[in-house]
This record gives structure tokens, C-alpha cells and sequence, in this order.
């Protein structure tokens, strides 16, 4: 088996590439979305780590729970190794639940319709 | 030298629409992949003359997602990718909202939407790795009208093409197209209850005059999978003879 940290960080390159990323950027305390990527991006980051490494980490975790790129290498570290998630991912849980996810879920189809008005 | 095969997984391909997919598909030169909780003789004699290279059945029960996202990896894994997913498996249930049980409700949603789900997500991993892929979901008719006694059918069935809708949104710009094909009434197993007295009212009601066939489906999908369709995106094709203008 590969370094997943390794892997990650090269798959993060790769994807990076396309949004004019440079490699220097991807430092672990970096929050991915302040270096430059997309939501589609880190889906595709995902997808391609997940394929390589053989391990779905957010089978049972949302992905939002994902800031940096730290966070990032850490949740597959901790999926290859069959730990459960460290308390630095988890901590970055700001997911809303309840009422409040229904007003964020509402607040980001009216940010798309406004977008696009 | 020669571009390797398209793989295409149909979810529920061992007979009715989804053999008929499955089919058009192996003539079409794709990989194919499909499972069903038994196994018919449409899948054995195609396991027997199509062989393992091209074409896998396994049983399986779609409202074991595990299991479902397994199969999905396991044919990734096996032939380095998929390129289509047909959401075909589903359960037609009948009955009065207030007369169906609560297990026929669950069951329903499992099939019909929550293993579409899982099975899209689980399919997307390669399709977003390769920045394409064609995910066709087979929702209904009824999904766009209201028919009495088909809500939790209904209610499944549109929620596969507001599915389409946004993950069109959503996966368009990485290369994979997002469709529903809308069949109505055609000859199936699910219209094969129906008594000759109602089945002549509606074929009065349908404008072309006939229940559609498996053929008329299938081609509709086979269209849809092909490179002629490779500006459709997001959109619920309507397969009813008319019956819905």
C-alpha cells in the first residue's frame, strides 16, 4: 500500500492543476476551499482517492466535516487504519441539523437561483 | 489498436425492461454488468454465451446498500471503470396511501429510490475520476401525473428525476450526463395484472393507440446512452405513446 498522505497530496496536485493550483499551496493547515477548490473539484479529489487507496472514508462521515488539507489526509490515514475518526476532523463538524439545515438547504438553492437571475 | 469495451451496470437487468437494456447494451459491444434477487434464464444463458468477460450477474438485494456499493467497486476494480449506470430496479406498488402498510411503503423507497441513490453515489467515483459517465435513471409517467392509488410509487418515481435535475447541476461539468427516461404504459409485468376491459379504456386514452413494448423503451434508452444524445442533459424524456400531452 501506497502513503496515503502521499497519495492524497498528489491526487490534490493533479486535480489542482486544472484550477491553476500550485503545489506549494497545499500545505496541511490550508483550508482546501481557501487554496481554490471547488466543491466539484474535492468531489473528484475524493473519487480518485478513494479508487487509489481502496478505502471510502465518507461512507459513514459527511465530507463537510473537511476543512484543510490536513483534515483531508488524516480521514483516509485514519479509514486505512480502521480508526475511528481523530478528534481534529471531528472537531471541524459545523454541519447544521434540525431546522436549521432546512434553512441552509433553502439558503443555498435561493444563492443558486440568484446566481443564475 | 482497439478502444477498450464501455461498461454499463443496470440495476434490476434479469428480465422485463432490464433485460431488454442489458441486450441492447451487449449488442452495442459494452461491458455489462446488472444483478436481481434470483437469477433467471435470460442471465445464465447469457453468463453461459456471453462469458465472464463481458457480462456479470450476481444476486442481490438492492436494499443492502453495502452490498450495493460492493458490487459497484467490485466491477470498477474488475474492468477499470464504468461509463453508464441505468437505474432501472423498482417495485410497483399499488394501494390507497392510507391502506398501505408501512413496510410496503419502506420497501418501496428502498428499491425504487434510497438503492438509486446509493448505487449513483457509489458509480460516480469512477465516472468523476475519468470526467465521464451517463447515468440513466428509468423513473415513470407517474411520477409527472397523479394517478389514484399509485402515491408512494408515484412519489418515488418523481423523486428519481428531481435527482436527475440537480445532479445534472451538480456532475454536468465534469463530463457525465444525467437523464430519466419516463416510460408509460408499456407490456410488462407491472401491466400485465391489468383486466381487458380497463386495458381497452386505456388504450383509447393514448394517443398512439397501443401500450408501448420493451422495444419501444429500449430503444428510447439505448438513444439516450448513445453519443446522439450528447447534448441531453438534465431532462426527462416521456416514453407514453402520448398519453401525457
Amino acid at each position: 500500500m501506497s502513503d496515503p498522505r502521499r497519495t492524497i497530496l498528489t491526487v490534490l496536485e493533479e486535480v489542482g492543476r486544472d484550477r491553476g493550483i500550485e503545489p506549494t499551496a497545499l500545505l496541511p493547515q490550508r483550508g482546501l476551499v481557501d487554496i481554490g477548490f471547488k466543491s466539484i473539484d474535492l468531489a473528484r479529489v475524493v473519487a480518485l482517492a478513494e479508487i487509489r487507496l481502496g478505502v471510502d472514508p465518507f461512507e459513514t462521515r459527511p465530507i463537510t466535516d473537511i476543512r484543510t488539507v490536513g483534515d483531508l489526509c488524516r480521514v483516509f490515514e485514519d479509514a486505512l487504519a480502521g480508526r475511528p475518526a481523530t478528534a481534529s476532523a471531528a472537531e471541524g463538524a459545523t454541519r447544521p441539523s434540525g431546522p436549521d439545515r432546512g434553512a441552509a438547504m433553502r439558503r443555498r438553492a435561493a444563492r443558486q437561483d440568484a446566481e443564475e437571475a | 489498436m482497439s478502444a477498450a469495451p464501455k461498461v454499463a451496470i443496470v440495476s434490476g437487468g434479469s428480465r422485463g425492461l432490464g433485460q431488454s437494456i442489458v441486450q441492447a447494451l451487449l449488442d452495442d459491444d459494452y461491458r455489462v454488468a446488472t444483478f436481481s434477487r434470483s437469477p433467471t434464464a435470460f442471465v445464465e444463458e447469457a453468463g453461459r454465451t456471453v462469458g465472464p468477460d463481458r457480462f456479470h450477474w450476481q444476486s442481490l438485494d438492492a436494499r443492502d446498500t453495502q452490498t450495493l456499493r460492493e458490487f459497484a467497486r467490485d466491477i470498477q476494480r474488475r474492468w477499470g471503470g464504468i461509463d453508464a449506470l441505468v437505474n432501472n430496479a423498482g417495485i410497483g406498488t399499488e394501494g390507497l396511501l392510507t391502506l398501505s402498510s408501512e413496510r410496503e411503503i419502506d420497501e418501496t423507497v428502498a428499491l425504487n429510490l434510497t438503492a438509486a441513490l446509493h448505487l449513483t453515489r457509489a458509480c460516480l467515483k469512477p465516472m468523476l475520476a475519468a470526467r465521464s459517465g451517463n447515468v440513466l435513471n428509468i423513473s415513470s409517467v407517474s411520477g409527472l401525473r397523479g394517478h389514484r392509488g399509485l402515491s408512494v410509487y408515484s412519489a418515488t418515481k418523481a423523486a428519481l428525476d428531481a435527482l436527475t435535475r440537480s445532479l445534472a447541476r451538480e456532475v454536468g461539468p465534469s463530463g457525465i450526463r444525467v437523464n430519466s427516461v419516463a416510460p408509460g404504459y408499456f407490456e410488462s409485468d407491472m401491466t400485465a395484472g391489468i383486466a381487458a376491459e380497463a386495458r381497452e379504456n386505456l388504450k383509447r386514452r393514448i394517443p398512439l393507440g397501443r401500450l408501448g413494448t420493451t422495444q419501444d423503451i429500449m430503444r428510447v434508452v439505448r438513444f439516450m446512452l448513445s453519443d446522439a444524445a450528447a447534448y441531453v442533459h438534465g431532462q426527462v424524456i416521456v416514453v407514453d405513446g402520448g398519453l401525457s400531452c
